[in-house]
């Protein structure tokens, strides 16, 4: 799906201002403040070439190229900058003092992406999926200065012995850890597990004093 | 550049001086001894250490520019989180939030005041209770 803003009729950007339009609706009618829009998963399917003539028109970026047919083509990381840009933009406006993060868990044409995020969280686990030195030293160049975040995914959650060893492993590489959203209803797991987190809880704020004094 | 070596052991440093932290991790499947050296920016003669992350006794010496750090075994799998302060960097918060000179500063003014304005009713007070008598 091609998130370009500036594509005709009904599209991604309509989408999400329909949705962000429910959401600050439903948040102030019991006294909410959303402090902030995460993008799920963060740019893993613009890996592709949208070669529609309105898709073409409507971009604002560089074009490509189908090195199958030589037709001209939109590469959808452009799209989706331009839609990070309206939706950064759109936020300072109408959400300020509010973050933009992504699950981020693509990689290479992500990078592109990756300037408009105010924090990068992103699902891994132990059993290879965004994990190990390359893996990680890769998301903590991308994150720069920004707060870096591991998401344990439900492989590590079912293991929570192996649950010190995913917090010291992205502790090495600067980064926080997490579990993922279905896990935190779990109360057998945070029962096995609370002095850790605990231990995290505290190191966490000495974490983010120093990322925001940066 | 500070660059920062650990023989046996993975080595990160971030941060800036006067205030660098290391992320030190033992990637073997064998206890390793902490021994990391870092160099000194020019003008460091004495740096304080402390242990921000894992259970692990260090201490600290600089010698020649190098600043020596070592420390009991890291476990296999474990990461230690370090924090050196150059002694030119003594204003810079602690970390743990409590400024303990400011909260007397901040505490004192009103103190004194709670107490002058006990003095002041209380001897009112006696003194009513004696004209009574």
């Amino acid at each position: 799906m091609n998130p370009d803003p500036d594509i005709p009729g009904y599209n991604v950007w309509n989408y999400t201002m329909d949705l962000m339009k429910i959401a600050l609706e439903n948040a102030g009618k019991y006294g909410l403040t959303i402090d902030g829009i995460e993008l799920d998963n963060f740019m893993g399917r613009t890996g592709c070439l949208d070669l529609r003539r309105e898709a073409i028109e409507a971009l604002d970026w560089n074009l490509v190229y189908d090195p199958n047919t030589f037709k001209p083509a939109v590469h959808l990381s452009y799209a989706a900058v331009e839609y990070l840009a309206r939706l950064k933009m759109w936020m300072k406006e109408y959400m300020p003092g509010t973050g933009l993060t992504g699950n981020f868990i693509a990689e290479g044409y992500t990078n592109f992406g990756i300037p408009y995020l105010d924090a990068l969280p992103f699902e891994c686990s132990h059993k290879g999926f965004n994990w190990g030195d390359e893996e990680l030293l890769y998301r903590r160049v991308m994150s720069g200065n920004r707060i870096a975040i591991g998401v344990a995914t439900w492989s590590i959650v079912e293991k929570p012995e192996l649950i010190e060893e995913f917090i010291d492993t992205l502790l090495f590489y600067g980064m926080l850890s997490v579990y993922v959203q279905k896990a935190i209803l779990n109360r057998k797991l945070w029962k096995s597990t609370v002095k850790l987190w605990l231990k995290l809880f505290k190191f966490s704020k000495l974490y983010m004093r120093q990322v925001g004094d940066r | 550049m500070t660059k920062a070596s650990s023989p046996g052991l993975l080595i990160k440093r971030y941060g800036e001086w006067p205030r660098l932290y290391l992320t030190i991790r033992n990637p073997s499947k064998d206890p390793k001894p902490l021994r990391v050296e870092v160099e000194a920016e020019e003008g460091i003669d004495s740096v304080n250490i402390d242990v921000l992350w894992g259970k692990v006794e260090v201490s600290t010496g600089i010698a020649d520019g190098i600043i020596f750090i070592q420390g009991e075994e890291i476990d296999p799998g474990k990461t230690v989180v370090l924090s050196l302060t150059s002694s030119m960097a003594k204003d810079i918060d602690d970390g743990n939030g409590i400024c303990l000179p400011c909260i007397v500063a901040m505490t004192l003014p009103f103190l004194l005041v709670i107490i002058v304005v006990f003095k002041v009713l209380n001897k009112r007070c006696c003194s009513r209770v004696e004209n009574n008598l």
